[in-house]
């Protein structure tokens, strides 16, 4: 079943001499449960791909659609709540909440929904994850792997249609990468979660089902691995 | 809770020294608009006062109220006080032919809210004794002092037509039918009482009411206090219809036998204003306006600071999904946090303070005014702090409503960018000049650099503080001109000496030159401090007869003079006025 389906994306900033064409014309699909990874060198336009997929910002042409939803007809509220709900984000900087504990990082998607947070879905989390211990800590008492797993808890949280990860290991050593990927790796298994991630390291791509290589803001190659 | 409430009480907590410099700005404007409020009413109060203390502390008066009618009028649910007043009757003036005295019996409450001003002596204890209009005893001979007992020959005034007469001026051929004895003691000098006109051919005595003197035929004037003042007219006159109290059918227009005490009950605020509350509403509703345009500027500031630093963290909910109203809300939640804590602190620290104000300056002023023994006190009503509320709920609102919008803007991206600030800092901009460094060295040349990156901060900073400081002066020179205006009223103004001096423009030039002869001599005496002048010119003119009204025209038709005055003059009054 095809869950994300990409038509046509066109992005440039600035205008005149200035003007950086970042996507150009992009299309390209993706199943449920497939782990897609994205590489390509610096500048290449793979962030602002996945803020588009993300619906974190809008194109200037093309469309996404998400679990069959072209979430750029969506008005802004419209969109923030499908954002909440179907697409979970994780960055290179964690984007935690200084001022909330673990555990409410991860809850804030179902909290900002104003819904009950399923106590067993959270444990279930915090257990896979292996912060059992940190679940009180703040963001800032916790080391660098630590606080990406929390980004991946909080982007787990919703059960969302696309998990989507803008080099998720960018700023970690080589042993907590390994258990970062793997950890993703383990939901995309256990919950068929379907997951695109940016990555320019080549061995962490290679784990991927798939390899989509970005250069100039074109899609040059489309490899299925596994 | 919410967790966006959540997350801005955490942040509140966390940024302490930001959260009370926003509160002190909410508790200072909230402190000065209740300030204002409070004054108003305490002055505003004082003056009713001072009024009831002149006029009477009632508001309407029924007259010659049939014996049988009292009862439904002192049974009135719509009244909350009832005031009686007993007629009893004429008397021949015992030491002269020629003015009468004309006799009430108050009960109590009459007595003490009918402002009779004792000048001497004191008020009737019982209805053997009684108080006399002061105007009583002047031209009297053998004038009758207190302590004196005096026997009187009550009756009626008759017109040589038969008529009963009481305010009317004596007339030729009018006598007096005596029916029978009353003896008094006097007890005390009152000021013209209320139901004594200058005009009026007697003075007014006021006994103590008896239910003795009571008889089917009496008459009565009854004053009240009503629960509704603002439906006084209306519910009056309805009253008046429901007792049989017909209006005057010699009157032109319907006219019920009411009369209201209109000066209290302006101060009141029924039926159009006096000058008074009509001046002091308006100056603090501008003040307030100011205080308020100057306190929203201020507060806006502090919360444009706290959403510029919350900026990232808005940033990152809106990407985990947050919508742009629940970040508008989080931020006006803010506010409103931020308003419970201070509005109320400000509101009593206001009505604290004008308190100790009006304690310092009501003793003076105490001393100064000869307006008996009223002291300007703090008066602390609800619905002032109910508007104060409301004003500061407002104020708060505008101050957040823009940093708010701001904050439900930032996008995303905006928060995943870590060197956004960095990016945003044009080199030109924050350039410094050489001579920085060298005076104030690195540290100096850093700070300025900041100061210039954050240039709209600093400048918002500077504004909020002048405005603070202009908000300051003009509260506080308001409540000195208040202060100030007040004397005035009370006070005579600053001079020892007034000597009018009138002038004819047509008057010979030796008088002109022997008025600045005078001028000069006056400026020369030792001792004087100050000379005012005090110009008033008073111009007559030739009217022709047919512009005037006709009606008017047929009055002074047999005036010739009117019509045609000499010549035009030009009256100049200078007074000098010497302290
Ligand atoms: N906000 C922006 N304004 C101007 N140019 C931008 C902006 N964001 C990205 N770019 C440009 O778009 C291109 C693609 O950027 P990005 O998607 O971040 O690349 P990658 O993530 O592959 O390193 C780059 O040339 C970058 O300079
Ligand atoms: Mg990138």
């Amino acid at each position: 079943m095809e869950i994300l389906r990409v038509e046509d994306l066109c992005k440039t900033y600035g205008k005149g001499e200035t003007e950086v064409k970042a996507l150009n014309h992009v299309s390209f699909s993706v199943e449920k449960g497939e782990f897609v990874a994205i590489i390509g060198a610096s500048g290449s336009g793979k962030s602002t791909l996945l803020h588009i997929l993300g619906g974190v910002d809008r194109p200037n042409s093309g469309k996404v659609y998400i679990d069959g939803t072209d979430i750029y007809s969506l008005n802004n509220d419209e969109l923030a709540i499908f954002r909440r709900r179907q697409i979970g984000l994780i960055y290179q900087f964690y984007n935690l909440i200084p001022i909330l504990n673990v555990e409410e990082n991860i809850s804030l998607p179902v909290l900002l929904d104003g819904k009950e947070v399923d106590a067993g879905r959270l444990n279930e989390i915090v257990d896979t994850l292996g912060l059992r211990d940190r679940v009180k800590h703040l963001p800032n008492q916790l080391s660098g792997g630590q606080q990406q797993r929390v980004s991946i808890g909080r982007s787990l949280m919703n059960t969302p249609a696309i998990i989507l990860a803008d080099e998720p290991t960018g700023n970690l050593d080589s042993k907590n990468s390994k258990e970062i990927l793997e950890l993703l790796k383990f939901s995309n298994k256990k919950y068929n979660q379907t997951i695109i991630m940016i990555t320019h390291d080549q061995e962490l791509a290679l784990e991927a089902d798939r390899i989509l290589t970005i250069d100039d803001g074109c899609i040059v190659k489309n490899e299925k691995i596994r | 809770m919410n967790i966006l409430k959540k997350l801005t009480l955490k942040y509140l907590k966390q940024n302490k020294k930001r959260t009370i410099v926003t509160i002190i700005g909410i508790i200072l404007s909230g402190a000065m608009i209740s300030a204002v409020a409070t004054l108003a009413v305490s002055f505003q109060q004082f003056m009713l006062k001072v009024e009831i203390a002149n006029s009477g502390n009632w508001e309407a008066m029924y007259e010659n109220v049939e014996q049988d009618k009292v009862k439904y009028l002192e049974d009135n649910v719509k009244f909350s006080e009832v005031m009686k007043m007993l007629q009893i009757g004429m008397a021949q003036n015992p030491y002269s032919d020629e003015h009468f005295l004309y006799i009430k019996a108050y009960d109590e409450k009459a007595l003490e809210n009918m402002a009779l001003t004792v000048e001497r002596g004191r008020l009737p204890q019982n209805n053997k004794e009684i108080c006399i209009s002061a105007s009583f005893f002047d031209g009297n001979d053998n004038e009758p002092k207190i302590g004196d007992t005096i026997t009187l020959s009550m009756g009626n005034r008759i017109s040589s037509d038969g008529y009963e007469l009481i305010s009317a001026p004596e007339e030729e051929g009018e006598t007096f039918n005596v029916t029978g004895q009353k003896t008094y003691t006097i007890c005390g000098i009152i000021s013209r009482p209320d139901f004594e006109k200058s005009s009026d051919p007697f003075n007014g005595g006021v006994t103590l009411l008896d239910s003795s003197d009571i008889s089917e035929n009496s008459k009565w004037d009854v004053a009240v206090n009503v629960k509704r003042v603002h439906s006084i007219y209306e519910d009056s006159e309805e009253i008046a219809e429901n007792l049989g109290l017909y209006p005057d059918t010699n009157a032109e227009e319907n006219v019920y036998p009411i009369t209201y005490n209109t000066s209290v009950l302006l101060y009141k605020g029924v039926n159009g204003t006096n000058g008074f509350n009509e001046m002091l509403y308006s100056v603090c509703g501008i003040l307030i306006l100011i205080i308020m345009v100057g306190s929203i500027m201020v507060i806006y500031n502090s919360f444009a600071i706290s959403v510029q630093e919350r900026k990232k963290q808005f940033g990152m909910l809106s990407s985990v999904g947050a919508t742009k109203k629940q970040i508008q809300k989080s931020v006006l939640y803010e506010g409103f946090v931020l308003g419970c804590i201070g509005i109320p602190i400000g509101i009593l620290a206001g009505i604290g303070g004008i308190g100790i104000t009006i304690r310092i300056v009501g003793e003076l002023l105490k001393s100064i005014i000869n307006q008996g023994n009223w002291t300007l006190e703090l008066v602390i009503s609800w619905p002032t702090i109910v508007i104060a509320i409301i004003l500061m709920a407002l104020t708060i609102y505008f101050s957040v409503r823009l940093p708010a919008k701001r904050a439900s803007k930032i996008t995303p991206i905006e928060a995943i960018r870590q060197t956004d600030d960095i990016k945003e800092v044009n080199r030109k901009k924050i350039q410094t000049p050489k001579w920085i460094r060298k005076v104030f060295g690195i540290e100096g040349e850093l700070a300025l650099k900041n100061l210039k990156r954050s240039r709209k901060r600093y400048r918002t900073t500077v504004i909020s503080l002048i405005i603070s400081i202009v908000l300051y002066v003009s509260v506080s020179g308001f409540v000195g001109y208040l202060f100030t205006g007040f004397n005035s009223m009370y006070v005579n103004p600053e001079y020892d000496y007034i000597i009018p001096y009138s002038l004819y423009s047509d008057a010979d030039t030796v008088e002109k030159e022997q008025i600045q002869n005078f001028e000069q001599e006056i400026k020369q005496t030792e001792r004087i401090e100050k000379i005012s002048y005090l110009y008033k010119y008073i111009t007559t003119a030739t009217i022709p007869k047919e512009k005037i009204d006709p009606r008017l025209q047929e009055e002074f038709s047999n005036d010739a003079n009117f019509f045609s005055p000499p010549k035009m003059k030009t009256v100049l009054i200078k007074y000098l006025l010497i302290s």
